[in-house]
């Protein structure tokens, strides 16, 4: 389910050869994304599925949105000062999960600019995730190939991890921990397969016997089953100070582009999420953590700077 | 031609959906598939998640090399960056002069470089963004 309100949204026209496209504006929108997260078991059987091929979920219909503003095609969307919810109606406390801030833009929507210019859609945005995270995401993409084809770079820095306990915590009841983490995303996908990699550092992390747990309930409700990601969880590596590659084939009747990029972002910043944490650097003269092992109460990490976002 | 609507009350549209945030943006055309528009991924990129070196989490394969450069070099004329502040990368500093920019313009001010901003910066497109691999011809007739 989504919900959406405006306080003012601006429509132009504009003739494009003898058609006429259309620019919107959406001034200080609010966007509820209503989502019901799978039980933890079911989220396991569906884990199971990987054999299965990648089938993006319902989906948003944004035309059928657009078409409420005007009947043009839109060429360009513009949103200012927006926020988007993302409320897991799942739990009674129906916990949210807020992006603020929201500047976005998406240019060159409609086939024929795009061909008289050639160039690919653009979409550029940033925000805040929750209080602290600065949110950045730059992705071209070509809606008229074949197979899926877009590119994207996508970046999260300063998020501090209690936020996500926040989220998580009425349902789990967990401590939240202490530190920072940035994420870092960049994918290519060329007609439908997926290439790319996620680079997290962790700074002044405080790990807590429960983090396995969080980590569980944070991957049942965020990661997208319905788009595969696989990762190459490597024993022993650092993934903390290296980039974990991302891959996948992205493929099938049901497959659309926007819904699957959404769902390659979200499974991205997860699983970079997730690995930060699994494969936090030991303390000086200890063993990596393996796979699956717990790691001592309340072990404090900090990994180098963070790339320039 | 140029028409213009403003809605000045608030509008809630509510729609039945599951998982995933945007479905429609990609209209369906029966236009031919043109030639890949996204540019090839760059060898350092490759190299950079083999190696585990640091990803660039922004321009690579998007931007034209000295993209950046260009930018800053504009928004240093305009008075938005100052001149020691131009280092060819789209640092902090940067994204923030383009935001100040973006916001002078009336643009969504995300700090990071669309076409509108390129244009609003009197910057030539190409020498900004990638394109295509291969020209393309424009259809004799497409439909919307």
């Amino acid at each position: 389910m989504l919900e959406a309100e405006w306080t003012e949204v601006e429509v132009k026209g504009r003739k494009e050869g003898e058609a006429v496209v259309s620019a919107i504006k959406l001034v200080q929108p609010k966007i509820r994304i209503l989502h019901a997260a799978p039980p933890p078991e079911d989220a396991a059987a569906a884990q199971k599925k990987k054999e299965q091929p990648a089938q993006a979920s319902g989906v948003v219909d944004l035309n059928e949105l657009l078409h409420k503003i005007t009947p043009l095609d839109v060429d360009h969307i513009d949103i200012l000062d927006g926020q988007i919810a993302f409320v897991d109606t799942s739990r009674q406390e129906r916990p949210e999960l807020w992006l603020h801030d929201l500047q976005l833009s998406v240019e060159n929507l409609t086939d024929r600019v795009r061909l008289t210019e050639g160039r690919p859609v653009l979409l550029t945005a940033s925000a805040t995730l929750a209080r602290s995270g600065a949110f950045s995401l730059l992705i071209t993409a070509d809606p008229f190939e074949k197979g899926l084809t877009f590119s994207g770079r996508a970046a999260i820095v300063g998020l501090e991890t209690a936020e996500l306990y926040r989220f998580i915590e009425p349902a789990t009841k967990m401590q939240a921990p202490e530190g920072t983490i940035d994420l870092f995303v960049e994918f290519d996908c060329r007609n439908g397969q997926l290439t790319g990699g996620v680079k997290p550092v962790l700074k002044n992390v405080k790990v807590r016997p429960d983090d396995k747990g969080f980590l569980s309930a944070l991957k049942a409700w965020a990661t997208d089953l319905a788009i595969k990601v696989f990762s190459d969880r490597v024993r022993d590596r650092n993934a903390v100070a290296t980039v974990i590659p991302i891959k996948g084939t992205l493929t099938g009747p049901d497959v659309e582009l926007w819904p699957a990029i959404f769902g390659v972002l979200r499974n991205a910043f997860v699983e970079g999420l997730t690995s930060g944490y699994a494969y936090l650097p030991p303390k000086t003269g200890q063993a990596p953590p393996a796979p699956g092992a717990q790691p001592s109460p309340s072990e404090s990490h900090s990994t180098s700077p963070p790339a320039a976002p | 031609m140029t028409s213009r609507r403003r809605f000045g009350f608030t509008r809630i549209i509510t729609l039945g959906v599951g998982l995933g945030l945007a479905g429609g943006c990609a209209h369906t055309h029966a236009t031919p598939p043109p030639p890949a528009a996204v540019p090839p991924t760059k060898p350092e990129r490759e190299r950079a998640v083999e190696t585990g070196l640091p990803i660039s989490s922004t321009s690579h394969g998007i931007l034209q090399d000295g993209a950046e450069l260009r930018i800053q070099r504009r928004l240093q004329e305009k008075g938005f960056l100052n001149g020691d502040q131009t280092n060819g990368q789209l640092d902090p500093r940067t994204r923030e002069a383009l935001r100040k920019f973006q916001k002078h313009e009336g643009l969504p001010p995300t700090g990071l470089p669309s076409y509108e901003t390129v244009r609003h910066l009197h910057l030539d497109l190409d020498s900004i963004f990638q394109t295509v691999s291969h020209p393309r011809e424009r259809p004799s007739s497409s439909s919307s």
